[in-house]
């Protein structure tokens, strides 16, 4: 079995719903304001995003590290986490 | 806010098929382009025609929300943290996955075939400095660990760090294949022996009484 944070397990097993973007893994307090300055302030507008990039990793990271300055260990946790989720709920 | 201070080619004038087609002669697997893609398939782009790797476009943040856990491989390549001691741990049930598969492969390679997620869970490499050269001779290897992906290119988040601290850490810590195969050996050997010498079933040397008699 794969050990995960805490946050990223409790993201992925239940619908995102109205979670703010701060519940996303990886993002914390400074990366979820930077976002949420730029309108991203639910977690399934980062899904979108995600989705709008046909859920590829290099593009989603790349995108998120130009949104909110995410280094690669925190883009790696947010896509390993939305990735997740939508196996099992998209 | 513009991720690079040199002059690069700028693609904001064409059309977004145009800038569709360009990313798919290079192998991307192009989403629909609009105001929130574009920006990013336009980088994309320029890194793919540069070869170039973007320094960050803001203050990185080690602001993240809670301590970082352990991850194990599984089959299906999740994606593993990258503290130093867990690197070994990893690295052993790498190595461990390895040989069940192929053994003919060497650590470079497999290294690079069974888990690409891998190589990006060393960020942290940086610690990981003395490389021997032949371990860094081995670095231009794994840059093509993002192919199953989308893109060709291999330079795009990659530090050639990453790859060879996998590697580097499956030789420190690795026992040999021959090594591992004694030990099979023998241990198949000693449950022969046990085998051979087992004793028989139990055999009931109580004579059955061939007419029973009711008292």
């Amino acid at each position: 079995m794969s050990t995960t944070s805490k946050k990223h397990r409790n993201f992925v097993s239940e619908p995102m719903g109205e979670k703010p973007v701060t519940e996303l893994a990886g993002i914390g307090d400074v990366l979820g304001k930077r976002l949420i300055d730029q309108n991203y302030d639910k977690a399934y507008t980062v899904l979108g995003q995600f989705l709008l990039f046909k859920k590829d990793e290099g593009l989603f990271t790349d995108w998120l590290n130009d949104k909110c300055g995410a280094n690669s260990k925190q883009q790696g946790d947010c896509y390993q986490c939305l990735k997740e989720w939508c196996d099992s709920f998209l | 806010m513009p991720p690079t201070g040199q002059p690069t080619i700028d693609f904001s004038n064409i059309s977004d098929e145009d800038l569709s087609q360009m990313l798919k002669d290079y192998g991307v697997s192009v989403g629909p382009i609009n105001a929130a893609t574009r920006k990013t398939y336009e980088r994309r782009l320029v890194q793919l025609k540069t070869g170039k790797l973007p320094p960050s476009s803001q203050t990185p943040v080690d602001d993240d929300d809670e301590e970082v856990q352990v991850r194990q491989p599984e089959p299906q390549r999740r994606q593993t943290s990258n503290l130093s001691d867990s690197t070994q741990s990893y690295a052993s049930s790498l190595r461990d996955s390895n040989y069940s598969s192929s053994s003919s492969k060497s650590y470079v390679s497999s290294v690079r075939d069974s888990d690409f997620s891998a190589s990006r869970s060393f960020p942290y490499s940086e610690r990981h400095t003395d490389l021997s050269p032949d371990v860094r001779s081995r670095s231009s290897l794994p840059a093509d660990r993002r192919t199953p992906s989308s893109y060709a290119p291999s330079s795009l988040y990659s530090t050639p760090v990453k790859g060879p601290t996998a590697t580097k850490v499956s030789k420190e810590k690795g026992i040999p294949l021959w090594l591992k195969l004694v030990a099979v050996a023998i241990v198949v050997i000693l449950i022969y022996l046990i085998y051979i010498n087992m004793e028989p079933a139990a055999v009931n040397n109580i004579p059955e009484i061939q007419n029973k008699m009711e008292v």
